[in-house]
C-alpha cells in the first residue's frame, strides 16, 4: 500500500543543508498497522508527510495506493489526498470556527456526495468514534480526547485507503490516549484501514501490528518488512 | 467533483463578528461619504452637463450684477440666427421670512414656456381645456401676477394652483415696504438637470410696470436667454451679438448656457477639488485599514489553510475563500453605505436645497460606489489570497497560528 | 515587576513590516483627523466675530448684503452731514463715507473668470478702515477724481492686471493701478477706487452703503428701529460686527450642516480606522500577550507596554504627518 524506494529528502535553510532521509526503503502492505518510533528530529514526520503527499521527495520513488506521487502537480496531489488519505495530527487541527459535524463534513466536499448524503456520512463517522451526541459542539467546547476523536472521524469520513497519524496521543492523558488507540485498532481490524502512526509512546506502539524504529533517517536493522 | 465550502466564509464572518462589523462599518462610512461628496459635485456640474445645446446667454461683460438696457432685447432679436429672446432677471425675494429665500426669475412668459419646453414639464395647471402646458400658457397671459413654481418649492410651502404668494423684494423692495403679490398658475418638474424644482418664474412685465411706477431710474435686465435657429453656427451668433455692443453703452458677454452655468460652478471655487481630495483620502485610508485587517485574518488562518490542503482542497479553493471573504465584507459595506446615501439624500436635499437644489444621488454615482467597494475588497484580499495560495501545506501545519 | 520600556522600542523595530502597515494605517487615520480638525478650525474661524463694534453700516431696508443694497445721494448726504450718532475726527469732519460695491468679472492668472469685489471709496474710507491695519505696501493711494485704483494684496498674485502699473478696464473706462494695500480683514481681496469715478464708469446712480464710526455708547438696536421706521430716510442700520456675522449666517445652515456632517463622518472613519488597526495588532499578538502573562508579568504592565507601543507609533507618525 505504501512503498518507499531509495527516497532522499534534504532540507535547505539558508546555507545549511540537512539530509533527513538518505536512500530510505520502506514497504507497508495494505491492512497493516505500523507504529513508527524514533528520537526527535529523526525524520518520522518527514516520512509521514511524504507518504501523505504533503511534501515531495528529492529523489527515489514514493508510491501510495498504487500511485507514484513524485511527479504529480500540486492540484493532482490535492485531489489524490482527498481520495486516498486521512490525516490525524498531534494537535488535532480542527477548524475552530466549525462545529464537530461541519468539521467532519469538510473533506466530503471533495467527494461526489450531495448535501444530505454528506451530512449522513459525517454523522455516521462521528457515530463510529462515539460522538453522536456532540454534533453541534465547536472544538473549543470539546475535551482533548473528544477533539482527537472528531479529527479521526474527519480522517475516515471519505473512506480513505490510508490513515496517517502523527503522534495522535501526544497531547492526551493515559486514559484518553487508550481510548484513541482503541479506536485506531478498530479502524484497522474492522474497517481494514492501512495505518501509519508516528508515536513516542511505547504503550501506543504496542497496540500496532508492528513497530519500525527510525534513527538519523535510517530504519533500524530488520524492522523494514 | 470538488465542492467549495462557502459556508466557511459565513462562519468566519460570524465568528469574527467584531472585525466584520467594524470593517463593514468603516467601508460603508467611507462610501457613504464618497456618494454624498460626489453628489455635491455632480449636482453642481449637472447644469453644465445638461445645458441645452442651442441656448446662449447674454449678460454684462462687467458683472453678473449689472443690468443690460431693455432695448438690447430688440437688437439681439435682429441678429441673424437668433430664433427667440427671453428676458431673465433675478428677483431676490423671500416668502414671509428671510430664511425662506429661493430663486425667482422674471421672464417673458410666452417665450420662456416655449424655450423651456424640453427642460421642464408642467404637472399642474388651472382647470380648463387643452394640455397642461396650454392651460398654464393661457393663465399666465391672463394674469399679470401669474407665476409657475417648482414642485419641490410648492410642496415645501404647501402652495396649490390659485394660491397667492406674497414675496418681499430685497433687491426690488416696494417703496411702501409691502410685498409683491404673485399667484401660482402652474407647477412644474424638471425634465433636465439644468432646471431645478426650487424656483419660481413670473412675468417680467409685472416687474417692469411696477418698478416704472416706483422709481425714476431706467429699468434693465440681467440676462437675455437666446435660442439659436437650427443651421446657424452658435459661435458666430455669439460673436455677432457681442460685436453689437462692443462700444457700449454696456459691453456684453455672450456664452453658451453650459459656459454660463460653469461660471456659477466656478463661484464655488475649489469645492469640487476639496471634496474630491477628502473623498479620495478617506477611501484610501479605509483601503489600508481593510488591507491590514485582511492580512491579519489571513495570518490567523495559516494553519487552517494547511489543514484544508491536507484534506485535499486545492490551493485555488483555499485562496478563493479568502478573496471571497474580503470581497463580501467590502461589498456588504458598499451596499450599506450606498443604500444609506440613497436613503439620506432626500433629507440632505431638504437641508441644502438653497445652494444645491438638484441634489440627488445619481445612479452612476451608486454604481461607481459599489464598484469601488468591490475594488477595495479585491485589493485588500489580494496579498492574503496570494499568501495562502503559495503556502506549502507542511509549513502551514508547522506554524503556530 | 514592570515591563521595561525597551520592550516596546525593540518591538517597533523587530516587527518592522507589520509595524509599517500599521503605521501607514495610522498615518492615514491621523491625516483624516487632521483634515477634520482643519475643517473645524476653518469654521470656528469663519464664525469668529469680526469687524468693529463701533462702526455702523447703513443699507437699504430689506437688503441683507451690500450687493442687494442701494443708498441714494440724498440719503447719503443727509446721513453723513446730519446724523447725530456719527463721530467726528480731529478736524471736526464726520467719520463717515458712502461706498459703491460691485462684484466684477476678472480673469484669473490660472485661467478662467472669477468675481472680484470692486469698491468705490471716499477720502474718509481710508480713515475708517485704518483700524484693520490698512497699509499701503506699494505705490500710492488713488488721486481723488482720477480713474485710478489700488488693489488688495490678496488678489495681486491671483488675478490678471492687478499689479501696480497695470490697467483695469471697467466697461468702457480704463483705470490705472497705482498702488497695492494690505488689510487684516476681507478688504485685502478687493479693488478700491474713487466712488464718484466708479459710479460714472459703471453708470450706477446709487451708493451701496454708508459706513460710519459711531460715538461711544451708540445703541445700535434702538437706532436701527428708528431708521427702519423713518419715513424720509428709511434705512437698515446695524453694526459692522453684526453685518459681517450675518454674512456668514447667510451661508447659513447649508454650510453648517455640510461641515458638521463631514466632520462627523470623517471623525467616525478616523476612529474606526484606529480601532481596526489596534485590534489587528493586539489580535495578531494575543499569543505573545499570553506568553508575557504566563512568564509572570502583571496584566497592567503588559497593557501599558502595548499602549506605549501604539502611542509611540501614533505619535511618530502624527509628527511626520
Ligand atoms: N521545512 C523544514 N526546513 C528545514 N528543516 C526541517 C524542515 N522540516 C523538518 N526539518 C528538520 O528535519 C529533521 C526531521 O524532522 P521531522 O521529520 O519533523 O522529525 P521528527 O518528526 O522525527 O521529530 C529535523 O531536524 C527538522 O528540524
Ligand atoms: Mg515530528
Amino acid at each position: 500500500m505504501i512503498s518507499f524506494e531509495k527516497v532522499c529528502k534534504t532540507y535547505r535553510r539558508g546555507g545549511e543543508e540537512l539530509r533527513v532521509l538518505a536512500s530510505l526503503d520502506l514497504e507497508i502492505p495494505a491492512g497493516d498497522f505500523v507504529a513508527l518510533m524514533g528520537p526527535s528530529g529523526s525524520g518520522k514526520s518527514t516520512i509521514l508527510n511524504l507518504a501523505g503527499g504533503l511534501d515531495t521527495a528529492d529523489s527515489g520513488t514514493v508510491s501510495v495506493a498504487s500511485e507514484t506521487l513524485n511527479r504529480m502537480s500540486s492540484k493532482a496531489l490535492a485531489q489524490w489526498r482527498a481520495r486516498h488519505t486521512g490525516f490525524v495530527f498531534q494537535s488535532f487541527n480542527l477548524i475552530p470556527v466549525l462545529n464537530a459535524v461541519e468539521n467532519v463534513t469538510l473533506p466530503l466536499l471533495n467527494t461526489p456526495l450531495k448535501g444530505a448524503e454528506r451530512r449522513k456520512q459525517a454523522e455516521y463517522a462521528l457515530g463510529i468514534v462515539g460522538l453522536s451526541d456532540r454534533l453541534k459542539h465547536r472544538p473549543a467546547q470539546l475535551s482533548g480526547g473528544q477533539e482527537q476523536r472528531v479529527a479521526i472521524a474527519r480522517a475516515i469520513a471519505t473512506d480513505p485507503d490510508v490513515i496517517l497519524a502523527d503522534e495522535p496521543t501526544g497531547d492526551l492523558d493515559r486514559d484518553t490516549a487508550n481510548e484513541v488507540m482503541e479506536l485506531l485498532v478498530r479502524l484497522n481490524e474492522e474497517l481494514g484501514k492501512t495505518i501509519l502512526m508516528v508515536t513516542h509512546d511505547q504503550v501506543a506502539a504496542d497496540r500496532a501490528k508492528r513497530t519500525l524504529h527510525l534513527d538519523k533517517g535510517e530504519l533500524a536493522d530488520g524492522s523494514a518488512a | 467533483m470538488s465542492g467549495t465550502p462557502w459556508f466557511l466564509v459565513r462562519k468566519h464572518l460570524r465568528v469574527h463578528w467584531v472585525r466584520t462589523t467594524l470593517t463593514v462599518t468603516i467601508v460603508s462610512v467611507a462610501l457613504l461619504l464618497f456618494c454624498i461628496l460626489t453628489t455635491f459635485v455632480t449636482s453642481l456640474t449637472a447644469a453644465v452637463d445638461q445645458a441645452a445645446s442651442n441656448r446662449i446667454v447674454v449678460q454684462s461683460a462687467v458683472s453678473l450684477f449689472v443690468e443690460l438696457p431693455l432695448d438690447y432685447h430688440g437688437k439681439i432679436a435682429n441678429v441673424p440666427g437668433v430664433e427667440s429672446v427671453c428676458k431673465l432677471q433675478w428677483f431676490g425675494g423671500y416668502y414671509q421670512d428671510e430664511k425662506n429665500s429661493f430663486a425667482q426669475f422674471a421672464i417673458d412668459d410666452e417665450v420662456f414656456l416655449q424655450q423651456y419646453e424640453n427642460d421642464l414639464e408642467i404637472i399642474d395647471a388651472p382647470p380648463g381645456d387643452g394640455s397642461l402646458l396650454d392651460r398654464v400658457r393661457t393663465a399666465m397671459r391672463a394674469d399679470r401676477r401669474a407665476a409657475i413654481v417648482g414642485e419641490g418649492l410648492a410642496d415645501k410651502h404647501g402652495w396649490k394652483i390659485g394660491d397667492p404668494v406674497p414675496l418681499t423684494g430685497k433687491i426690488f423692495p416696494k417703496s411702501d415696504g409691502s410685498a409683491w403679490d404673485f399667484t401660482v398658475v402652474g407647477i412644474y418638474i424638471p425634465k433636465r438637470m439644468n432646471v431645478d424644482d426650487q424656483t419660481m418664474y413670473f412675468r417680467f412685465d409685472y416687474l417692469e410696470e411696477t418698478l416704472t411706477q416706483e422709481q425714476d431710474q431706467p429699468i434693465g435686465c440681467g440676462t437675455f436667454f437666446v435660442h439659436v435657429a437650427p443651421g446657424h453656427a452658435i459661435d458666430e451668433v455669439i460673436a455677432n451679438i457681442d460685436a453689437l455692443f462692443v462700444n457700449g453703452p454696456q459691453k456684453t458677454l455672450t456664452s453658451t448656457e453650459a459656459a454660463f452655468s460653469a461660471g456659477f460652478v466656478s463661484m464655488f471655487g475649489n469645492l469640487p477639488l476639496f471634496f474630491g481630495t477628502i473623498g479620495g483620502a478617506i477611501v484610501f485610508a479605509v483601503l489600508f485599514s481593510v488591507v491590514n485587517t485582511m492580512l491579519l485574518a489571513a495570518r490567523q488562518r495559516i494553519r487552517e489553510a494547511g489543514v484544508m490542503k491536507a484534506l485535499g482542497f486545492t490551493n485555488r479553493t483555499v485562496a478563493t475563500l479568502m478573496l471571497v471573504e474580503s470581497v463580501s465584507i467590502c461589498v456588504i459595506g458598499g451596499l450599506v453605505g450606498t443604500g444609506l446615501a440613497w436613503v439620506l439624500s432626500e433629507g440632505i436635499r431638504g437641508v441644502v436645497s438653497v445652494m444645491f437644489p438638484t441634489f440627488a444621488v445619481a445612479p452612476q454615482t451608486m454604481l461607481i460606489s459599489l464598484g469601488m467597494s468591490l475594488t477595495i475588497g479585491l485589493l485588500a484580499g489580494l496579498a492574503p489570497t496570494v499568501m495562502l495560495a503559495r503556502l506549502k501545506p507542511v509549513e502551514a501545519l508547522r506554524s503556530e497560528g | 515587576m514592570g515591563l521595561p520600556i525597551g520592550y516596546s522600542a525593540r518591538n517597533l523595530t523587530v516587527r518592522r513590516s507589520s509595524t509599517a502597515l500599521t503605521a501607514i494605517g495610522i498615518a492615514l487615520t491621523v491625516g483624516v483627523f487632521t483634515g477634520v480638525v482643519a475643517l473645524y478650525q476653518g469654521f470656528v474661524d469663519l464664525y469668529r466675530p469680526r469687524g468693529s463694534e463701533s462702526a455702523g453700516i447703513y443699507l437699504r431696508p430689506g437688503a441683507s448684503s451690500e450687493g442687494e443694497s442701494g443708498v441714494t445721494r440724498e440719503q447719503a448726504n443727509i446721513i453723513i452731514k446730519g446724523a447725530d450718532e456719527i463721530a467726528k475726527n480731529a478736524n471736526g469732519e464726520p467719520l463717515a463715507a458712502a461706498e459703491v460695491y460691485l462684484a466684477v468679472y476678472m480673469n484669473k492668472l490660472s485661467g478662467g473668470r472669477t468675481n472680484v469685489p470692486l469698491r468705490g471709496v471716499q477720502r474718509m474710507s481710508l480713515e475708517l478702515h485704518a483700524s484693520g491695519n490698512l497699509d499701503l505696501l506699494e505705490g500710492q493711494w488713488p488721486t481723488w477724481g482720477a480713474n485710478e485704483v489700488v488693489v488688495g494684496a490678496g488678489i495681486t498674485g491671483r488675478i490678471e492686471n492687478c499689479r501696480v502699473g497695470d490697467t483695469i478696464r471697467l466697461n468702457l473706462t480704463d483705470f490705472k493701478v497705482v498702488g497695492m494695500f494690505e488689510h487684516d480683514g476681507m478688504y485685502r481681496g478687493e479693488i478700491w477706487g474713487d466712488a464718484e469715478n466708479m459710479m460714472t464708469a459703471l453708470e450706477r446712480p446709487v451708493f451701496q452703503r454708508i459706513i460710519a464710526e459711531c460715538k461711544p455708547g451708540t445703541d445700535f438696536e434702538t437706532l436701527g428701529a428708528t431708521y427702519r421706521d423713518n419715513k424720509q430716510t428709511p434705512l437698515k442700520f446695524i453694526s459692522e460686527r453684526e453685518y459681517l456675522s450675518s454674512q456668514t449666517t447667510m451661508l447659513g445652515p447649508t454650510l453648517l450642516y455640510l461641515a458638521g456632517g463631514l466632520i462627523v463622518i470623517m471623525g467616525t472613519a478616523a476612529i474606526l480606522g484606529a480601532i481596526i488597526t489596534m485590534l489587528a495588532t493586539v489580535t495578531a499578538r494575543t499569543h505573545e500577550i499570553g506568553v508575557l502573562l504566563a512568564i509572570g508579568f502583571p496584566r497592567g504592565s503588559v497593557f501599558r507596554a502595548f499602549l506605549m507601543e501604539s502611542c509611540s507609533s501614533d505619535c511618530s507618525v502624527g509628527f511626520s504627518a
